[in-house]
This record gives C-alpha cells, sequence and structure tokens, in this order.
C-alpha cells in the first residue's frame, strides 16, 4: 500500500511539471504583447524606455528558463502576481471566491450523488421496468441540456413563475439550491447511466445469487454485497464527475450572478486580466489533480488487489 | 514486395467479403434500433435546416422590426421575436449554422490530431508514445471546459478561436481510446503477418491498424459532437465564442437571460435547439456503438 501511494504520487510530478509549463506559456501566448495590454490599460502611449522599463519590472526580459523558474518558485510560494485590473494579489483574489466555488460544487455532488445514485441503484434492481425506463429518461436528458439551459429554466420556472426564489443572488440554501441541481444534473445523469450498468453487473454475479438462495432479504443483498461490490466505479465516478463539476461552476456561476472562482476565471478572460487567469487555471488543475490522486489511494484501500503499474 | 502483389483477383474477392458483411451486421442492427434511427433522422433534419437556413427561413436574421419587438410566439413569427423585434425562428435556424460548424469544425480538430497521435503513440510504445500519453495526462489535468477556456484566454474570444480551443481540449480523449485501440490491434496475427512480409508501419497503420479501430473512433465522434457542440455553446453563452449581433445559440441564450421575467421565449428556443440536437446525436450514438461493436454496450 505505501509502495503504491508513492509511486502514484511520483507519476503526479510530470504531471504537474506539464501544468506548470502550459499554465506559464499563457502569458506568453498573450494576443497582442502583455506590455502593450498594460498600456492600453493605463491610458497612456509608451515611450520605449517606459517598455522596456515594464518589460524588466515583470522580468520578461529575462531568458524563458529563468522565466519559468522564477514562475513556479513564485507559485509554491503562494505569489502568482497581481491582478492588472484591481492591482490585487491574485492568491487573495482566488481565496476570497473559492469557498463559494466549493459550496457550490459540494451542493452539486451530493445532488449528483443522491439523485444520480439513487435512480441508477433502483433502475438495476427494477430492470426493464417504468422505473427503470423513467432513470434512464432523466439520464438522456441530463447528458443533452446544457448546464446554462437547465439553469436558465430552473430560475424561470421556481423564481420567475413560481417565486419560490430569488431571481438570482439571496443568501443561504435557498440561494445554493436551484445552482446545485444545475451543476449536478449533468453529473447525476452520468453517475445514474454508471451505477446502473455496474448493479447490473454485480447482480449477475454467483455470489449475489446465492445470498438470494439463502433466503437474505432484498434490502440485506443489496446493500451488503451489490452496493460494496460496485462501490469502486462509484467512487470512480465521484471523481471523475469532481471536474466536470469544477468545470460546470464556470458556466452555472455566471448562470446565477454567483461569486466563485468560475466566474472571476471568465472576468478575467474578458478583461485581458493574465495574471488572475493563470492563478485560477493552475487553481483547478491543482485541484483536479488532487482529486484524482486521493481517488486513486482509495481504490487501494477499497481492494488490495490493486497495485500500481 | 507487399502481400497485396501477390494476391489473385479471387483472393482479392473473398478478403473484401467479410467487410461486407460486416457492414450489413452492422445496417441490420442500425436500421433495427428505432431510436437511434429517430435519433439519425432528427440531427439529419437540424443538420439540413441549417444548411438551407437561407431559403426556408422566414426572416432575414439580423432584420430588425421595432414595431415587434419582445412579441410573443404568433402566426407571423413563430418563436416570436426579440428586444429589437428580431424574428427568432431566422435566428435559430441562422444560428445552427455556426453552433453546428463549432462542434463539426472542434471534433475534426480534436479527431484529426487525436487519432493520429494516438496511433503514433499505440504503434510506436517506446519513448515517442511514452511522451504523447504524458502530454495527455497533462492536458487531462485541467477539467472540462477549463483546458479550452485557457486556449481561449491565449486565442481571444471569437468563434475561430472556440472552435480551435474545443478541438485542443478534446484531443486526449481521442488519443488514449485510439493508443488503447490500436496497442490491442498491432498485436493481432495479420498486422504479425503484415509486419514478417516487411510492410512499411505507415502502410500497417493506415491499411490494417486504423479500419480495425474504426468502431471506437466513430463513437467517440459522435459523442465527441455532442461534447463539443455543449462546450463552444457555452464558451459564446459566456461572452466568448460567437459576438452579437451574429445569431448562434449559445450567444442568444446569454440574451435572453435579461429578458427571462418578460419574454422567456428568447431564452426557450435556442435552448430547445442545443437540446434536440445534442439528444439526437447521443441517441445515434449509442446506437452507433452498439451496431458497431456490441461489447461496448
Amino acid at each position: 500500500m505505501v509502495g503504491y501511494i508513492v509511486r502514484r504520487l511520483g507519476a503526479t510530478v510530470p504531471v504537474l511539471f506539464g501544468v506548470s509549463v502550459l499554465v506559464f506559456a499563457i502569458i506568453h501566448a498573450v494576443p497582442g504583447h502583455l506590455v502593450q495590454l498594460i498600456a492600453v490599460r493605463s491610458f497612456a502611449a509608451l515611450t520605449p524606455a517606459q517598455e522596456e522599463r515594464i518589460r524588466h519590472e515583470l522580468g520578461l526580459d529575462r531568458p524563458l528558463v529563468v522565466q519559468y523558474g522564477d514562475f513556479v518558485d513564485k507559485a509554491l510560494r503562494g505569489d502568482l502576481g497581481r491582478s492588472f485590473y484591481t492591482n490585487r494579489l491574485v492568491t487573495t483574489s482566488i481565496i476570497e471566491q473559492l469557498p463559494a466555488t466549493l459550496e457550490l460544487a459540494g451542493a452539486g455532488m451530493l445532488f449528483a450523488v443522491a439523485v444520480g445514485g439513487g435512480l441508477g441503484l433502483v433502475a438495476a434492481i427494477r430492470h426493464n421496468s417504468w422505473l427503470d425506463n423513467l432513470a434512464m429518461l432523466f439520464s438522456l436528458g441530463g447528458l443533452s441540456i446544457p448546464m446554462f439551459w437547465s439553469g436558465l429554466l430552473l430560475i424561470y420556472l421556481f423564481a420567475v413563475r413560481l417565486h419560490w426564489v430569488h431571481i438570482v443572488g439571496g443568501a443561504g440554501w435557498k440561494a445554493l439550491v436551484l445552482p446545485a441541481i444545475a451543476l449536478g444534473y449533468d453529473a447525476a445523469a452520468f453517475i445514474s447511466r454508471m451505477v446502473r450498468s455496474s448493479v447490473l453487473e454485480v447482480l449477475r454475479q454467483e455470489y449475489v445469487r446465492i445470498a438470494y438462495a439463502k433466503g437474505l432479504s432484498e434490502r440485506t443483498v443489496i446493500f451488503r454485497h451489490v452496493l460494496k461490490a460496485a462501490m469502486i466505479p462509484i467512487v470512480t465516478l465521484v471523481g471523475l464527475n469532481a471536474g466536470r463539476l469544477l468545470s460546470g461552476a464556470v458556466v452555472v456561476e455566471t448562470v446565477f450572478a454567483r461569486q466563485g472562482i468560475g466566474r472571476l476565471a471568465v472576468e478575467a478572460i474578458l478583461y485581458k486580466d493574465y495574471f488572475l487567469v493563470q492563478g485560477v487555471v493552475l487553481l483547478a488543475a491543482l485541484i483536479y489533480v488532487s482529486l484524482n490522486l486521493m481517488i486513486d489511494i482509495s481504490y487501494a484501500w477499497l481492494d488490495p488487489r490493486i497495485h500500481y503499474q | 514486395m507487399s502481400v497485396g502483389t501477390l494476391r489473385t483477383a479471387e483472393q482479392r474477392t473473398v478478403d473484401r467479403e467479410p467487410t461486407r458483411g460486416r457492414f450489413r451486421v452492422f445496417r441490420r442492427r442500425l436500421t433495427r434500433n428505432r431510436a437511434a434511427l429517430v435519433g439519425g433522422v432528427v440531427f439529419v433534419m437540424v443538420v439540413l435546416s441549417a444548411v438551407l437556413a437561407p431559403i426556408v427561413a422566414p426572416y432575414q436574421p439580423d432584420a430588425l422590426d421595432f414595431t415587434a419587438m419582445l412579441a410573443p410566439p404568433g402566426p407571423a413569427h413563430l418563436f416570436g421575436t426579440d428586444e429589437q423585434g428580431r424574428d427568432l425562428l431566422a435566428r435559430v435556424l441562422y444560428g445552427g449554422r455556426i453552433s453546428l460548424s463549432m462542434g463539426f469544425v472542434a471534433v475534426a480538430i480534436a479527431a484529426g490530431i487525436g487519432v493520429a497521435l494516438g496511433l503514433v503513440a499505440g504503434y510506436y510504445e517506446g519513448s515517442i508514445g511514452s511522451l504523447i500519453m504524458r502530454a495527455m495526462d497533462v492536458m487531462l489535468a485541467f477539467p472540462g471546459i477549463l483546458l479550452a477556456l485557457a486556449v481561449v484566454s491565449m486565442l481571444g474570444p471569437g468563434i475561430t478561436p472556440v472552435m480551435v480551443a474545443v478541438g485542443i481540449a478534446s484531443i486526449p480523449q481521442f488519443t488514449r481510446v485510439t493508443q488503447s485501440s490500436a496497442l490491442a490491434t498491432k498485436e493481432v496475427e495479420y498486422v504479425l503477418g503484415a509486419r514478417a512480409v516487411g510492410s512499411s508501419p505507415t502502410r500497417i497503420v493506415v491499411r490494417h491498424i486504423l479500419p480495425n479501430i474504426f468502431a471506437p473512433i466513430m463513437v467517440l465522434i459522435t459523442t465527441g459532437l455532442a461534447a463539443t457542440l455543449i462546450t463552444g455553446a457555452a464558451l459564446s453563452f459566456l461572452g466568448l465564442g460567437a459576438q452579437p449581433p451574429t445569431a448562434e445559440w449559445g450567444n442568444m441564450l446569454a440574451n435572453g437571460r435579461v429578458y427571462l421575467e418578460t419574454a422567456p421565449w428568447i431564452t426557450i428556443f435556442p435552448g430547445l435547439a442545443i437540446m434536440v440536437t445534442v439528444m439526437a446525436i447521443n441517441l445515434f450514438g449509442d446506437g452507433l456503438r452498439d451496431a458497431l461493436d456490441p461489447r461496448l454496450k
């Protein structure tokens, strides 16, 4: 187990190196040079000397390798530069917005696992029944309805027509319900399909038939044998969908005019605030890589037969 | 001398028979799947209505009519009008041209580059293959739309940057599937045979491996089209893709959000267009998967 974890951690290093190179490249692939962008922002035509000074201040006059080393060194110390637009530290802006996104992603995941997992389980147990068809219709809808549209439909139905919640803003759990459903529906659809096929596969196993033959109740068989065996693919799905939810937050936060790092990223791109873009993209990748790492480690814990190859 | 030059005409005919047989089985399976057929027909209709928009649309998509602003659906405007009196049916039809193009181009970029990289990585397992797959791992470290966002931030907003960004972001899926399929296929007897008679690696990959891993790639192209269409529309919705006044499903939805209370039809119809198209592609994709290879079911 320890060896597996060490090797899995080792495999993460090249990925993190690649991520850092790609994020570093964002600044160097800016359409219109960075210095020109700063000049436009300050509404002033820069003299060559001023341009040179800004290049020097940003460290852009040094070799790329040195700049990359400096970027990694600063990033490791939590310094991702300052926003062009607000002049605030990128790290501060991200730390301020992150809790709102995590809250939304957490609520979305809760909805996805509860509804998707529940429907998938029911669909498998009542295979080929109307419940199964209904669950699969729900799943098809989730895979076909874009998040930004389902969000708008939810606002129209529950805020505009029924007045159950505020159109945008608000506070507490009421403000979280609709965004969480919009965000989690897509993941719930995915989870319900996978849980259904995974449980169906387990239900066909001999030991499940034996459990039934022994006279155990359906509830005991499902909760004690079937769910336990179907757990590994479900854990994978939670991991895969964590990324889905994180990226979905970009859209849902805009639809519901919520605070969060997704909205921060979109605004940063629209305002060409490149250090902020770098910061958010780096953070999202780090969260995703860490989640995948934790999930892979949890496999080894759930199933000791799993080894790192 | 290649194997082909040693075969007689009869042998070649015999060789082609299994392919014809397989195609017949595939066609039978696909046509028996009612959901897949409905999906395919609906998708063709959506594509046709977008292509023929200049003929079938009742108005020009940018024609303003200040006497009919925010008009609800009715005989004059079947889908209603927006805040500038523009006919929504015309805008949905014309919008399909941009939205579908974004999906098609993005999936073509992803499939073109992804399959080529996957074939190379699968055939040459050594350092080249490893390098390609590690690069894909890096790309997959950016969840969903975020890689596309990072690319758009480099290229700047617009329709072409979104096509490129979504295409690039979808490359890893194609590379992974192609690589794993190619790895399995390159050890089968006919490939080993081709290698034994001295066929070049390019010939082996193009003539022997690629046709035999066609099924998973085709399935991925269909599901990929649905995904790229949604991502492209999402980026336009966020203001990073098609820019107003261009009609595109994603930016029409963004525009409709402001009028959700007074004119919900501005939001409903472009969203319905996306949903129907994506659902049709998914149904067809599921049928295609089952027909091409029931083991993938």
